[in-house]
């Protein structure tokens, strides 16, 4: 499956200076990628109807295959479809691919959120991406001030984590909402997958990021 | 190496009996068999217009991109992966309407790969509405009382955005075409053809018997391709007599030319699987 890595402003313009660290231990698995020349019988199709919805990789210019990425709607081949019985069977295939990933994700014990702090808490930040460093900063700041908080970082929004959330979101009288957009999309998330809603948001659209400082005195307000 | 046979497949074309991109498909299959390559050699990419059918009748490697982004696509897989030999096909509105910026700075990056452009004068795929080569005065659903903006000139613009390889072909000859396409893949750099292709449904105007009275091809007529001025000379000859052929070529560094660090190296195909950042950082210490 292809990934596309979408990234904000705040973690862009950031700069910060670290250690130099060993990356050997990082590896870029490349999944289900044809290496040296297609083998298989007939001709090689890109978009392969599978069990996992996952189809052979190839790159253009492996030897024997033929590579096409074609149209909004294609068959096995890659050449266009507007066959009604292909569409379903690709929207199928497409659907496939995300369980096929949510259960990889469980069986390789993939980190899908994190939590920092304790696992019980008055309060709990929930967010996803750039915000990170601040609440993790805050967090350091309410614990001197005695309030007892967590920060569940979701990794992954799709497919989304349902029950490690529903899990840490039990265990708190507070779930606040902390992200960078004016609808509060995380907690759309929350409230399509767990049905329920969040209790606070702190919501930032202004363009500029977060403080630990700012973070403090809202959490104080809604507690 | 590939036949013709081996370029057909299976899919029906959807497009209109009599249509110039039939004469630009025999070509361009006819110069994949006479250049000697072989399928998986080939990356075709096409954009948004009737044209974009090409990557479904031509049994090469394909791909199909957005309104006008046929040569950032096509850039883009010929510096990743410098073995494949790229032609990019646009329509008259794709290239000069909406990829326009693409195709100036193309043209001076000089990336080794082929642009033929479906020049019908006319957006046929939405049912026939002015573009940036449609005449003057041409009637179509957008101007129904005429064009009143005389059309862009497209050769000349690519003379004078320093391309390297600059032609004309007519769909209704595709024999000559051929020949045009092979000399565009063979050229080291950026070749490109504007072809006129004419859209028997929707430009009224512009007609195979509108071209065939006024086509002449410029190496008959003793042109010297060498000389950039008197190509742009050539290329405002318009009404009468239009030319067609090469304009103008000349030998120039390729944009991956000028990368010594990934000259010659295909970047698709480095391994990344054991990547050590570490090393790198070394070396800078």
């Amino acid at each position: 499956m292809p990934v596309i890595v979408l990234t904000d402003k705040y973690l862009v313009e950031s700069q910060v200076s670290i250690e130099s660290f060993e990356t050997s231990r990082m590896k870029i698995e490349r999944g289900n990628l044809i290496t040296g020349q297609y083998q298989g019988t007939g001709e090689y199709m890109k978009y392969e109807l599978t069990e996992t919805g996952v189809s052979p990789r190839a790159l253009p210019s492996t030897k024997g295959a033929i590579i096409r990425a074609n149209a909004d709607e294609y068959d096995e081949f890659g050449f266009t479809s507007e066959d009604p019985m292909m569409t379903v069977s690709m929207i199928q295939k497409r659907q496939k691919k995300l369980a096929f990933l949510a259960k990889e994700l469980e069986e390789k014990k993939i980190e899908t959120t994190k939590l920092y702090g304790p696992e019980k808490a008055t309060a709990t930040i929930v967010s996803w991406g750039g915000t990170k460093g601040p609440i993790r900063e805050a967090l350091k700041l309410l614990k001197r001030d005695g309030v007892v908080a967590n920060y569940l970082q979701i990794i992954y929004l799709h497919p989304f984590p349902v029950e490690r959330v529903k899990k840490v979101l039990n265990n708190t009288s507070k779930a606040i909402v902390v992200e960078h957009n004016r609808t509060s999309q995380l907690s759309s998330l929350i409230r399509e997958y767990l049905l329920r809603d969040a209790d606070y948001t702190i919501l930032k659209y202004d363009g500029r990021p977060f403080s630990p400082a700012y973070l403090v005195a809202k959490v104080k307000e809604v507690l | 190496m590939v036949t013709l046979k081996d370029l057909a497949t299976p899919i029906k074309s959807n497009w209109c009996p009599g249509c110039g991109n039939y004469g630009i498909l025999t070509a361009v299959k006819g110069a994949l068999v006479e250049l000697g390559l072989e399928r998986e050699q080939v990356a075709l990419v096409s954009g948004i217009g009737c044209h974009g059918k090409m990557v479904n009748y031509v049994n090469v490697n394909g791909f199909h991109g957005i309104h006008g982004r046929v040569l950032p696509i096509a850039t883009g897989i010929k510096l990743a992966n410098p073995e494949l030999m790229v032609i990019g096909f646009a329509g008259d509105a794709d290239q000069y309407d909406e990829g326009w910026d693409h195709f100036c700075h193309a043209m001076r990056r000089n990336i080794d790969m082929t642009l033929i452009v479906h020049d019908n004068q006319t957006l046929g795929l939405t049912t026939g509405q002015t573009t940036a080569t449609s005449l003057q005065g041409f009637k179509s659903k957008s101007t129904p009382f005429g064009s009143v903006t005389p059309p862009l000139n497209p050769i000349a613009h690519a003379l004078v955005s320093n391309g390297t390889f600059v032609a004309r072909g007519f769909a209704g000859d595709p024999r000559h075409l051929q020949s045009l396409i092979v000399e565009a893949v063979r050229h080291r750099g950026f070749g490109y053809i504007d072809v006129f292709q004419p859209c028997v449904t929707f430009n009224y105007l512009n007609t195979y018997q509108w071209f065939r009275e006024r086509v002449y091809k410029l190496d008959e007529q003793g042109h010297d391709y060498t000389d950039r001025q008197k190509a742009l000379e050539k290329s405002f000859e318009w009404g009468e007599r239009i030319p067609i052929g090469i304009f103008y070529k000349e030998e120039r560094l390729t944009y991956l030319d000028t990368l010594p660090h990934i000259k010659g190296k295909s970047l698709a195909k480095l391994p990344v699987e054991n990547v050590n950042v570490v090393t790198i950082i070394e070396t800078m210490k």
